[in-house]
């Protein structure tokens, strides 16, 4: 009997879940100049289209797209940053793990967790990723790492691999990112006025939303036909 | 680093372990985790709160000058926990409170993550400086272009390297450095941190240092203006001990506000501010009047007949000393009029106390010891404070003696080479300016180790720099520092940073003098992540212990005495200055003799050098003897053989080898100091605000205390005391600051307060809890009002700690706009100096006035 995926696991759709968490990722890491491109934008739009989400999140796409012509140099957006997610400034939104999960520091147990969850699949930091372990970029781009193994997993040992690496994701989002994201995306809005980093983070909470209702239907979802 | 594919950069945040780097990325089906993905259900395979037990790593602790020898316990490359090290002799298994911040210092979120430049060129309080990360090559690159712009424009001098706490790392960043890029400006802390208590000891018995004190030994001890179970010193060794010395001795203190460890005394003796003096002198009166000093120290009149009365002079011929010098000039010049009665008037203490506590003292000896700190002498005319108090231990034979004040071991480490034959010319030439602390100067004698311009006047060179006296000031780095809050008059300190064109800044933190900086330089935790060894004495030892990388890395941190300087030697050299690179690869590895070929490599190797004679089988170290490097790694610390007693008696490092009442010492160095100047030495004492004449200027005397401001106007005599949780400034980020802030006495853990006494309070029509303005002729600070019986009538008591406009989310109030939590001291603190050791004075001298606000 053939197996068929159940509908929205098609690689297209899992394609633009994994391209979405790779831009978040580089959103919210120190900018660089492609991150003001109109290519950024563009990739979230056809992406979110692919999900079928632009209904959702027009608006914010919309915010973010005139955001991005608004600045000038990179410089102001990295002065964004800086106040929001890396400093030298009083943190305004941090954005590691463990200061939402353990009580407001870093390298907390549960960035201990994250470090070991990146051991057992065997995986490490970059020497280019200059943070840590817990931090949201990180965190994201782990989960993008997951949506691209779905993938090849798929390809190369059939649907039922694919389909377990879907518990990773939703054990890994359940666990680490979804339970701080609101509070995440309250203190970027609400702490700093920022044109950029605001719909970003309607953005992100937003996709994730939707991550944990698309896991919560397709994690151990009957997919033979 | 990232890889192009379509849209934005792909961004390579992750990889294969242990491979080169190569990008995740489609087709890596086949690893290992591949594998695990595929087949393994994550609800059954990750563990959850499995307990792990982590290994315990020496280490020690900067964050006060007890610098104990302390363990952390690292699990799974955290840090989750301190304590002290037991194989430590001075604080042993014991710890402080304030070490235990340490953990919520090193995983503040508000840390400073990587290098950082300003973009807002505008500089002072309250304005943005707009920072954004940079690359460590572009900050290196920013850091030695300027270098070599000072070099070449013949501006070497115009540099200026500002040393706050440190390591013993330090020879390299403060010590060498600066004399390559051409620079006399080496300007330390140490005269905003102690020097005057150190003037006693010196111009006694020869001693420029901190003692140590065998107070298990004493059957009497004076606390005199320190607190040392509560902030300095050996707080952590004293916490441990202070029962079993109470049960051994009575213990007095004497401090205006009711300390920690006057809590815990027999007797507090609430002194007025300013008149220690007063006090030493009269209890010297009473020990000598009763003929209580201690005759084989100090030696005894020929004829059993004669005595010391009041108010009549002795011959000197009637009295032979044996290890001490001056006595009769002492009591003549000075002690015979100084009687209790006389004190009371000046002290606001009873002469019934007075002759009670001098007598006790006196008959305790020779185990009598006056445990001296700042409180007493870092005042505009404390210089000859410290000589009385500390005089008093000379009198009852307690110096270098069982039960008394005695000193730490000479401790065996090994200086780096000798780097004079590496500077070229345009150092050698920037090296013969005046530094920019006037040290020296008429009326800034700063007679360290009896030299004139032997100290630092660190808190001046903010003058010297809004001035332009000598010189302006072009580049600053400062490291571990943050003079903005920490010295009195801050106003200052802003306007002199903001004058500066390029300041490099090197700490853990954002704080008030990070916010004048070009570039921030991010530091390493000196507990947990690098490099680094302190000596300090404590319980008739002294201890050496190293602290090491325990704990990754993941921000891009740099260890700020080696490795920086190894960075900029690097980028120096890129410029065809190559000098300060060829030293520093003659620091080699002392077990390999491998050169260092990177910065963390010379920062290892420079530690391996520095206390090479503490684990080289091969080299005496005059205590614990190890077995080799690694061997000295496992136990992280290294103790002297115990201190052994009277072994200066009869070889004091005085002009005359003996404990020196009238001090032929200083009378050396000020007439050495006149001489350089062209004048008297009356007149060097009144350039530096003292009103001695004749042979006074040679004898502790009394001295009128020096306030800045008029009674009147201002009727409150500030006390400043050091919280128990401060490690130096600098843990006012972390919230057990504030969760433990009743620790120290009297204060709220809801705010910050100034305490004064009811009859104060009352008189001035004010309430407790009433958000007060406390204001002085250099600034004012807004702060909550605590009524509290425990601080002497006409003083108002606060504790110095909290204040921040700057250092993060819990430090300030409001970050952005610049609004401090609480109130800092130094804003209303005027800045003055006890002149003749360069200290800057925090005590007695600011009068305050108090507000509803």
């Amino acid at each position: 009997m053939d197996k068929v995926e159940p509908a929205g696991m098609s690689a297209e759709t899992t394609r633009a879940r994994r391209n979405i968490y790779h831009a978040l990722s580089a959103g919210f890491y120190v900018p660089e100049a492609d991150i003001l491109s109109p290519q950024f934008i563009q990739d979230l739009q056809e992406n979110f289209a692919a999900l079928d989400a632009l209904d959702e999140l027009g608006d914010s796409l919309n915010q973010l797209n005139k955001a991005g012509k608004q600045y000038d140099s990179l410089e102001k957006l990295l002065v964004e940053y800086s106040k929001l997610f890396l400093g030298p400034d009083k943190l305004l939104a941090p954005p590691y793990g463990s200061y939402y999960l353990n009580d407001k520091t870093t390298m907390g147990a549960s960035t201990t967790e994250v470090i070991k969850i990146y051991e057992k699949l065997d995986l490490e930091l970059s020497d280019s990723f200059q943070d840590l372990p817990d931090h949201i970029s990180l965190e994201l781009y782990f989960l993008a790492y997951l949506v691209e193994q779905q993938l090849v997993l798929q390809q190369e040992k059939g649907s039922a691999a694919g389909r377990n690496v879907l518990k990773w994701q939703n054990y890994f989002l359940e666990n680490y990112l979804y339970p701080w994201q609101d509070e995440f995306t309250d203190k970027i809005k609400s702490n700093y006025d920022s044109d950029f980093y605001s719909p970003l983070a309607d953005i992100y909470s937003c996709f994730i939303d939707r991550e944990i209702e698309y896991l919560a239907r397709n994690v151990g979802a009957d997919s033979e036909v | 680093m990232s890889s192009r594919k379509k849209g934005i950069s792909r961004r390579d945040f992750l990889k294969i372990m242990g491979t080169s780097g190569a990008a995740l990325g489609l087709g890596i089906g086949g690893t290992a985790g591949s594998r695990v993905l595929a087949e393994e259900d994550p609800y059954e395979v990750l563990p959850e709160g499995e307990h792990q037990y982590g290994e315990w790593v020496p280490t020690g602790c900067a964050g006060c000058t007890s610098w104990c020898s302390l363990e952390a316990n690292v699990v799974e490359g955290r840090v989750i926990k301190v304590r002290g090290n037991s194989r430590s002799q001075v604080n042993g298994g014991s710890s402080c409170p304030r070490s235990h911040l340490s953990l919520q210092q090193v995983y503040d979120p508000d840390r400073i993550k990587r290098p950082m430049k300003r973009t807002n060129p505008e500089k002072g309080r309250g304005i943005d400086p707009k920072f954004v990360p940079i690359s460590w090559e572009e900050a290196m690159e920013e850091i030695a272009d300027k270098v070599m712009e000072l070099r070449e424009n013949g501006d070497s001098h115009k540099f200026v390297l500002w040393r706050g706490r440190y390591t013993r790392l330090r020879d390299i960043l403060y010590g060498i450095l600066p004399e390559f890029v051409g620079s006399p400006n080496k300007i330390s802390h140490s005269s905003i941190c102690a020097e005057a208590e150190k003037f006693g000891p010196y111009y006694t018995e020869g001693y420029w240092n901190y003692r140590d004190y065998d107070l298990l030994n004493s059957d009497y001890v004076l606390i005199w203006g320190t607190d040392p179970i509560q902030s300095n010193r050996q707080v952590s060794l004293y916490s441990r001990q202070w029962g079993d010395i109470l049960e051994g001795a009575k213990i007095a203190t004497v401090d205006p506000r009711f300390s920690r460890t006057a809590a815990k005394s027999d007797e507090w003796l609430p002194v007025k501010p300013g008149e220690d003096g007063a006090l030493a002198l009269a209890l010297a009166h009473v020990i000598l009047v009763e003929g209580l000093w201690h005759k084989e120290f100090v030696g005894d009149f020929a004829s059993n007949d004669s005595q010391f009365v009041a108010g009549e002079e002795v011959a000197e011929e009637d009295f032979t000393e044996n290890y001490t010098h001056g006595l009769i000039k002492w009591w003549n010049e000075e002690l015979k009029d100084r009687t209790p009665e006389w004190a009371a008037e000046r002290t606001g203490l009873s002469a019934e106390q007075i002759t009670r506590v001098a007598r006790e003292f006196g008959q305790a000896a020779p185990r009598a010891c006056c445990f001296m700190g700042g409180g007493g002498v870092m005042q505009i005319r404390g210089g000859y404070n410290a000589m009385a108090i500390h005089a008093l231990n000379g009198l009852v034979g307690s110096v270098d003696n069982e039960g008394g004040a005695v000193r730490g071991a000479g401790v065996p480490n090994q200086s780096f080479p000798d780097h004079t034959d590496f500077l070229d010319d345009i150092s050698l030439q920037g090296l013969e300016n005046e530094m920019i602390d006037r040290r020296g100067r008429l009326e800034f004698p700063a007679l360290k180790d009896g030299k004139s311009g032997g100290g630092v006047v660190t808190n001046v060179s903010a003058d010297s720099i809004i001035e332009e006296d000598p010189y302006e000031i072009k580049m600053a780095i400062g490291y571990w520092n943050n003079f903005n809050f920490s010295a009195p008059e801050t106003e200052r300190w802003d306007e002199a940073m903001a004058k500066i064109d390029f300041y490099i800044h090197l700490v853990t933190h954002q704080s008030e003098m990070t916010q004048f900086a070009d570039i921030i330089i991010p530091s390493t935790h000196h507990m947990f992540e690098q490099w680094g060894m302190l000596y300090q004495k404590g319980n008739l030892h002294t201890h050496f212990w190293l602290s090491r990388p325990m704990i990754p890395r993941y921000w891009t941190l740099i260890e700020p005495e080696a490795e920086f300087s190894w960075l900029l030697a690097e980028k120096l050299a890129d410029r065809g200055y190559s000098n300060m690179l060829d030293y520093f690869r003659t620091i080699v590895d002392p077990e390999t003799g491998s050169e260092p070929e990177n910065y963390r490599e010379f920062a290892e190797y420079a530690s391996k050098h520095y206390m090479q004679p503490v684990w080289d089988p091969e080299l005496d170290s005059h205590g614990e003897q190890f077995q080799g490097w690694e061997d000295f790694k496992e136990s992280g610390v290294w103790n002297s053989d115990r201190f052994e007693f009277k072994q200066h008696w009869g070889n004091f490092a005085t002009s005359t080898g003996n404990f020196e009442f009238y001090s032929e010492t200083l009378k050396e160095a000020l007439q050495e100091h006149g001489d350089r100047h062209g004048v008297s030495v009356e007149e060097v004492l009144q350039a530096c605000k003292y009103e001695a004449t004749g042979e006074l200027a040679y004898l502790p005397h009394y001295e009128e205390p020096y306030t800045v401001g008029e009674a009147e106007e201002y009727p409150l005599l500030l006390v400043d005391s050091k919280s128990a949780m401060n490690r130096e400034g600098r843990s006012a980020n972390a919230g057990w600051y504030y969760d433990l802030k009743t620790i120290d006495p009297g204060d709220s853990p809801e705010a910050d307060v100034i305490k004064i006494h009811p009859e104060d309070a009352e008189r001035l029509g004010l309430a407790d809890e009433d958000e007060v303005r406390v204001s002085s002729p250099t600034g004012e600070i807004y702060c909550q009002l605590k009524v509290w019986e425990a601080v002497k009538p006409g003083t108002a008591c606060k504790t110095f700690g909290m204040g921040h406009w700057a250092y993060g989310r819990l430090a300030a109030e409001d970050f952005e706009a610049a609004v401090p939590r609480g109130a800092n001291n130094n804003e209303i603190m005027p800045a003055e100096y006890e002149r003749l050791s360069g200290s800057t004075s925090f005590y007695s001298h600011t009068r305050v006035k108090i507000e509803k606000a």
